[in-house]
């Protein structure tokens, strides 16, 4: 059985909320590969998952926003009290970084810690 | 059926409303039945795109661009726009498709390949004008395996695009991929 870290990148955990990012070429034609978003948060891994809920633009900052789902069992949910993004300083210009798709390198994987 | 019309009016606090023209005025129904499901097989969906169209997303990497009027009929004459987007994999499916900033005409269709052996996915991403539903470039496919990235779609991929504005406040346009799991 494999543990609930395994296959996980650096802070990953299993039923952790994942995005990808990807910028747009000047053009609007291609996709530069990005960022792997990773919603952190603490979860129950048999019970729990997160995933990204909404966006918005919050003090002239573009804001993710993911929450945590309980599964119901009966194919609906219960949500745990929402866990917003908005503190996070989520700078898109920094750490920018392209991907060479003749030799592919580890997405980067850009952390959101900021539970609260 | 029934006659509908939509006007505008203007008026002060002091005055009741003056109509000062008309937007429309024509034939109203209360719903317009499409059956994409019979034309191109169950599992065919809708998304809403605008006021004036939508995208069916069949199968096989399937999807068609559809105006409409005010009145939700169909809009264009001849046969509908369509595009098959060419996926690899024998369960690849279209899951979203959005506007995005560069261009209005500019659309991009989100798509997913899984290999349920191996555990891995392809994420496909197909941009189109959706003035003559063409491709604008080549189909891009990006392996969602291990060794790149733990992001994986469980149930149903979507797209969000926004653009924001560098420290010269040039646009820069991104497109964000998620799994629309079952908050839905």
């Amino acid at each position: 059985m494999p543990s609930a870290e395994q296959g996980l990148g650096q802070g990953g955990v299993k039923n952790n909320g994942y995005a990808l990012l990807f910028q747009v070429d000047p053009e609007g034609k291609t996709f530069i590969q990005e960022y792997e978003l990773l919603f952190k948060h603490t979860l129950d891994v048999n019970n729990d998952f997160a995933a990204v809920y909404d966006y918005y633009w919050w003090a002239g900052q573009f804001t993710l926003t993911s929450r945590v789902y309980q599964p119901d069992g009966q194919g609906g949910k219960q949500l745990n009290p929402a866990l917003f993004l908005s503190p996070c300083d989520l700078d898109l210009t920094a750490e920018r970084k392209t991907k060479n798709l003749a030799d592919p390198q580890i997405w980067v994987t850009k952390t959101l810690d900021c539970e609260g | 059926m029934s006659t509908v019309t939509c006007s505008v009016t203007q008026n002060t606090p002091d005055t009741p409303p003056v109509t000062i023209g008309s937007v429309y005025h024509g034939t109203d129904a209360p719903y317009y039945v499409y059956d994409y499901d019979k034309i191109y097989g169950q599992g065919t969906t809708m998304k809403y795109i605008d006021e004036k169209s939508f995208v069916v997303i069949a199968q096989q990497g399937n999807v068609i661009y559809q105006e409409t009027g005010v009145n939700g009929a169909i809009q264009q004459t001849g046969p509908p726009k369509s595009y098959k987007v060419p996926l690899l994999g024998s369960n690849a499916k279209c899951h979203d498709a959005i506007t995005f900033g560069y261009k209005e005409s500019y659309m991009v269709i989100g798509c997913i390949a899984s290999d349920n052996v191996l555990k891995t996915q392809t994420l496909f991403l197909q941009v189109l004008d959706r003035t003559d539903f063409t491709k604008v470039s080549d189909v891009q496919s990006f392996p969602l395996t291990t060794d790149f990235t733990d992001f994986r779609v469980t149930t149903k991929l979507a797209l969000r695009a926004f653009t924001i504005f560098d420290a010269q406040q040039n646009p820069v346009d991104y497109l964000m991929v998620y799994d629309q799991r079952r908050q839905h």
